[in-house]
């Protein structure tokens, strides 16, 4: 029997009228969110956030009124912009090696006199034991693979970006970038001794990156775009919302708004908003996980760009970054280029996985090892007929 | 070595602009070899007539060009023929997609290993791809001979520098004839010959000179000058007699001998050769006969003094020949009178003298004076004495035969105007005739000088050893002195093809192969020096005459 | 690319311009060091390792390294295409220039054979422009041009062509190089004389 079309017709329509119905209702909340935000008080906002810090929540601290805007800054004409991206190849059960694979690629690119590029794509095959687990101080221990793997490749990411300086002329400002987020999310599901492990990690990259910048002028910048983040819209439901509370659900405001939305109306094209920090560990800033940010309109988007803490002290820095962010996403065209290339360089395709599977096969029996290869990856590659 | 490398070293040969050469690319010993043009070769420098060498595999053939012909490769080459007609594109085009051909008529053949013999006539052809290119010097001293005692220089081939020599004692082994319209050199090209007889001892000459041009002072048209005669270069081996010694001696020349023809010595047959001449019916010239049967001897003198209708009326009656014939007759022989060497007293010595010179191997030139311009005066002499002489050779030799004496001197006997009693009526009935047909039974032998030859006698003709042959431009000319010849219409091409001075073809018994020349030089100071003339009043040369003489006599 | 790096690349490869990356017995393919680094079409150039190869440039190519990037037009109003390159330096890294060569003949024990190499040149081995002399020796004998028109690359007409206008602009007398070079090509092409006619004009200008 075929599909009963009219039935599914019906359907159909009924789905687009609810569609339409909930973006009228979600364009009006918008609305409200603008509002908000033209009348938010910056007294009024410390003094609530200063209560959820105290009970130990992680706060975003405005210090400007979140409607201000920043236009586009100039770049330096002689301009280093460098860019790291990863990719993998997850551990395969079907595979006789447990083994997994790191790729990152590096972009550089220098603008101005005697410009040029550089692209390069490191891989790292992790296979040992030893490499392929994070251990705890009583034997617990934690095989890296799916989501770990995920944060894993972050910071690797994240280590090739500080190795990435040593190359970088001391005399060119230089501006580097990130794609995502600039702290892996997620770690916090994870045992204690994965996180302290992945967090001295990240602290002592940080560390690094700190003390560079205090030698050159630099600025790292982790480009998300189309965020979902919501740390503004959070903070003007502080203000707003009556019924707020510990938890509390704001019924018929902004929920579900999102910062993009709001600084899509709120920023011109090229235009960032002020300087927001996220303070993750209240009383103190966190190396490894506070992080300073804004939105920008770039391209045809507003994007979210954060940078180390620290970043927010000098405007030279943040002007910087605003400035490159914005001139990369122009030369994508809409995203970074140096993302782009960085990108490219650390793809790894379907055919690049077959290859590598192959590869380790290869090495595996010149070494006299049988590979017990199950029988679906035979069935996968043998395709004569 | 392939065909390419071949052709590789052709191509170094073509030096000159106007020179070629080319490769064997089809044809056949009858109908002539196709031979294609090398994209070097100049088409412009080919001419029909010239001698080339080919190279085969184990023979080099001698042929001859017969034929220039322009191919093409493209048959569209016409449509666009004015877009490459320029420029770099025309000289592309030349040679390859437009290309020359000649037809080559191979004669002549001969082992490449062979050094000693000469060449043959060729019995089949070169084969595909054997090079072809204009004959060197070497080759044609090969064909004809080096120049040497009684090899005679009288020409070059066309085109070429190269000596090109006649073998005179073959040549003088026959008749021979030298032909060609008028003022296309038939004299010089004679006045060469009779030299190259003269200096090869192998024969002597006798000219009816009709023109005065042999002996003593030739005129040249084109130079505008008077040329040396024979005596001139060779005083000691010419001897001049005189038919009119007053125009001889205008002319600066005293003659050896001043020639008398008494009424005597003319018979019936001398009459009968002029009957054309002299507009005289059978009966007429048959009455010659009776008056000599009548009157013996001096039946001329006789007759002419007959006068008066009755005495004709007697005489007709006595002899038995027609009234009206005989007065005709006597009208005619009486114009006879006119001719002051005719004498009518004693029989003279004429004949005798000729032949004293000649015994002593002394040419002899018979100059006409006035009398060269009445052909009846000048075929009169010439047969007369032409008959008594070769009647006194005729014994001579037939002594020598029996074992008395030696053999007579060859005698070579020039006559001019030979179409007015060579004709196929009276070729049977002159002594130019017999001796035509004859070869050299008698050791005598003539060379026609003739500007008609279709009204030679067909078999005279036939019988010529060999022909030079100016440009004729009459068809009965050309077929009459090509024919019997192999070859017909390559040569008809080739002699239409002559300059219209001072080039000849030359074919027959002296030569291995036919030839187009360009007959030799006479007339300038070297030319008289390159026949061994030294000019006495040349005090350079006088000093050198002395310096031989001491060389010679110490 | 900073000057530093550029100066020690020139020295290195005066004329060296790029590795084989693929080969036949009739053409090898030569991808440049450079983005745009090929000799111009016609040009001789060699493969040369141990067997050196003469073939010339009949074909280049430039294009994106990852054949799923296509380049992107800049737009107008960037009529500079210099700028663009300097403004977007890894425009270098993302594209290459690639040239293939007609074989026509190697180098045996110091002599140029004209003919088809016994086999192709090895993978990476670099390819150099010739130099003058080797030029002016291997054009002296015309067995190339068989080579050329005869291969079954489209445009062989128009390569023959540039090859000839590049050999005979070092002859001291051009238009007879091209006039006997001429005749060997008219005589491979009978009755094409128009074909002929196109190759030679291409190449005398
Ligand atoms: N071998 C030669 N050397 C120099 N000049 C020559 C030669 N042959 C011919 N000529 C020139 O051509 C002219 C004509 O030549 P010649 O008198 O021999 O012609 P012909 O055939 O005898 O003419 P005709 O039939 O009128 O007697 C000569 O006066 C002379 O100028
Ligand atoms: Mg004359």
């Amino acid at each position: 029997m075929s599909l009963d079309l009219t039935n599914t017709l019906q359907q159909v329509s009924d789905m687009a009228q609810s569609i339409s119905a909930r973006e009228n209702e979600r364009l009006k909340r918008i609305e409200t969110a603008i509002i908000a935000s033209k009348k938010f008080d910056l007294r009024s906002y410390e003094s609530v956030r200063g209560h959820l810090a105290e009970l130990g929540q992680s706060t975003t601290v405005i210090n400007d009124p979140p409607t201000k805007s920043f236009i586009t800054p100039n770049i330096p004409e002689n301009l280093m912009v460098a860019a790291v991206d990863g990719s993998h190849i997850d551990v395969n059960r079907h595979l006789a090696a447990e083994c997994f694979l790191i790729n990152i690629g590096t972009c550089l690119i220098k603008y101005g006199d005697d410009s040029y590029a550089e692209l390069q794509s490191i891989p790292t095959l992790y296979a040992s034991d030893e490499n392929m687990t994070i251990r705890g101080a009583d034997n617990r221990f934690q095989r890296i693979q799916g989501s770990v793997l995920g944060i894993k490749r972050h910071i690797e990411e994240l280590k090739s970006l500080s190795n990435l300086i040593k190359k970088l002329p001391k005399d060119i400002p230089c501006s580097l970038f990130l794609d995502g987020t600039l702290f892996p999310i997620g770690i916090s599901i994870f045992p204690q001794f994965v996180r302290d492990q992945f967090f001295d990690e990240i602290n002592e990259i940080m560390n690094l990156l700190f003390q560079e910048s205090s030698r050159r002028k630099m600025s790292v910048s982790a480009y998300i775009s189309y965020p979902g983040h919501n740390d503004i819209v959070q903070a003007l439901r502080l203000l707003i919302c009556d019924e707020i509370s510990g938890s509390g659900i704001c019924k018929g405001c902004i929920e579900g708004v999102k910062d993009r939305d709001l600084f899509y109306e709120l920023l011109e094209p090229g235009q960032r908003s002020p300087i927001f920090v996220k303070n993750t560990t209240p009383g103190h800033t966190n190396i490894s996980s506070d992080i300073a940010f804004f939105y920008l309109y770039a391209g045809n988007e507003i994007v979210r760009i954060e940078m180390p803490y620290w970043s927010v002290e000098h405007n030279d820095i943040i002007d910087l970054a605003h400035g490159s962010s914005f001139d990369q996403s122009i030369r994508g065209p809409g995203y970074p280029t140096v993302l782009i290339e960085a990108h490219e360089q650390a793809i790894v395709t379907a055919v690049d996985r077959e290859s590598f599977i192959e590869l380790v096969e290869l090495a595996l029996n010149s070494n006299g090892i049988t590979t017990p290869t199950s029988q679906k990856n035979i069935s996968k590659r043998i395709r004569n007929i | 070595m392939n065909s390419d490398e071949k052709f590789e070293q052709l191509k170094q040969n073509v030096n000159a602009e106007d020179g070629w050469s080319g490769v064997i690319v089809g044809g056949s010993l009858s109908d002539g070899l196709e031979v294609r043009l090398s994209s070097e070769s100049s088409i412009e420098g080919v001419k029909v007539g010239r001698l080339v060498t080919i190279e085969g595999k184990t023979h080099r053939f001698f042929g001859q060009v017969s034929d220039v012909i322009l191919e093409s490769s493209d048959r569209n080459l016409s449509i666009y023929s004015e877009e490459i007609s320029e420029g770099i594109m025309a000289k592309v085009a030349t040679g390859t997609a437009a290309y020359g051909k000649i037809k080559v008529q191979p004669k002549l053949s001969i082992k490449t290993s062979d050094t000693s013999s000469s060449p043959q006539s060729a019995k089949t052809v070169p084969p595909h791809f054997s090079k072809v290119a204009v004959s060197a010097h070497s080759d044609i001293e090969l064909i004809f001979g080096k120049e040497a005692p009684g090899k005679f220089w009288i020409g070059s081939p066309l085109d070429m520098e190269s000596k090109l020599c006649l073998d005179i004692n073959e040549f003088t082994k026959r008749s021979n004839g030298v032909f060609g319209k008028s003022g296309t050199g038939k004299t010089f090209l004679t006045r060469l010959l009779l030299a190259g007889i003269l200096q090869s001892g192998k024969a002597v000459n006798l000219v009816f000179d009709m023109h005065s041009e042999y002996g003593w002072q030739g005129y040249s048209e084109t130079e505008n000058h008077q040329v040396k005669g024979l005596k001139q270069l060779f005083p000691s081996k010419v001897a001049i007699f005189s038919l009119d010694e007053e125009h001889s001696k205008r002319r600066g020349l005293t003659p050896d001998y001043v020639v008398r023809i008494g009424y005597k010595e003319i018979e019936p047959e001398d009459v009968e050769i002029l009957r054309e001449s002299l507009s005289l019916s059978p009966q007429a010239a048959d009455a010659a006969h009776s008056l000599y049967r009548h009157y013996g001897k001096n039946w001329l003198l006789e007759f002419l003094n007959t006068s008066g209708t009755e005495s004709f009326n007697s005489l007709a009656s006595q002899i038995n020949v027609n009234q009206g014939a005989l007065s005709t007759l006597h009208r005619r022989l009486s114009g006879f009178s006119r001719y002051e060497f005719m004498d009518t007293t004693s029989v003279h010595d004429s004949v005798n003298q000729i032949l004293r010179y000649l015994d002593r191997g002394i040419n002899v030139v018979l100059e006409f004076g006035k009398y060269g311009r009445d052909t009846d005066a000048y075929i009169l002499v010439a047969n007369l004495l032409t008959r008594r002489i070769y009647e006194r050779y005729a014994e001579h030799k037939e002594r020598a035969l029996s074992g008395i004496g030696d053999e007579p001197t060859p005698l070579v006997i020039t006559i001019e105007e030979a179409h007015k009693y060579l004709t196929p009526e009276l070729a049977n009935q002159t002594i130019f005739g017999t001796i035509a047909r004859e070869m050299r039974k008698y050791n005598v032998t003539i060379l026609i000088v003739d500007q008609r030859p279709s009204q030679i006698d067909e078999e005279v003709m036939s019988q010529l050893g060999t022909k030079l042959v100016c440009l004729l431009d009459n068809n009965k000319d050309v077929d009459s002195v090509l024919s019997g010849v192999s070859g017909q219409r390559k040569l008809r091409s080739v002699l239409s093809s002559l300059d219209s001075r001072q080039q000849a073809l030359v074919f027959g018994h002296a030569l291995p192969m036919p030839v187009e020349i360009r007959v030799r030089d006479y007339g300038t100071p070297e030319s008289y020096k390159s026949l061994g003339f030294t000019d006495p009043t040349n005090k350079k040369d006088l000093s050198q005459i002395n310096q031989d003489k001491s060389d010679l006599f110490g | 690319m900073n000057s530093k790096k550029q100066n020690r690349k020139e020295k290195l490869s005066k004329e060296i311009i790029g590795e084989v990356i693929r080969a036949s017995s009739t053409e090898f393919e030569t991808q440049c060091y450079d983005l745009y680094g090929f000799p111009p079409l016609g040009s001789l150039v060699l493969s040369d390792d141990e067997n050196p190869i003469f073939g010339i440039v009949s074909h280049s190519v430039t294009e994106s390294l990852d054949p799923s990037r296509t380049p992107r037009p800049r737009g107008p109003g960037l009529a500079d295409v210099k700028s663009i390159y300097q403004e977007s330096p890894q425009l270098k890294n993302l594209l290459n220039s690639r040239f293939t060569s007609i074989t026509v003949g190697y180098i045996q024990s110091q002599t140029v054979v004209r003919k088809l190499s016994p086999v192709p040149p090895k993978i990476l081995s670099i390819t150099r422009i010739s130099t003058e002399s080797e030029l002016i020796e291997f054009s002296s004998n015309f067995d190339f041009v068989a080579r050329l028109l005869n291969s079954s690359f489209a445009s062989s007409d128009d390569v023959l062509a540039s090859f000839l206008s590049i050999a005979a602009r070092l002859r001291p007398e051009p238009d007879q190089y091209l006039i006997d070079t001429g005749k060997e090509i008219a005589s491979l092409l009978p009755g094409q004389m128009r074909r002929v006619n196109l190759i030679l004009r291409n190449a005398s200008i």
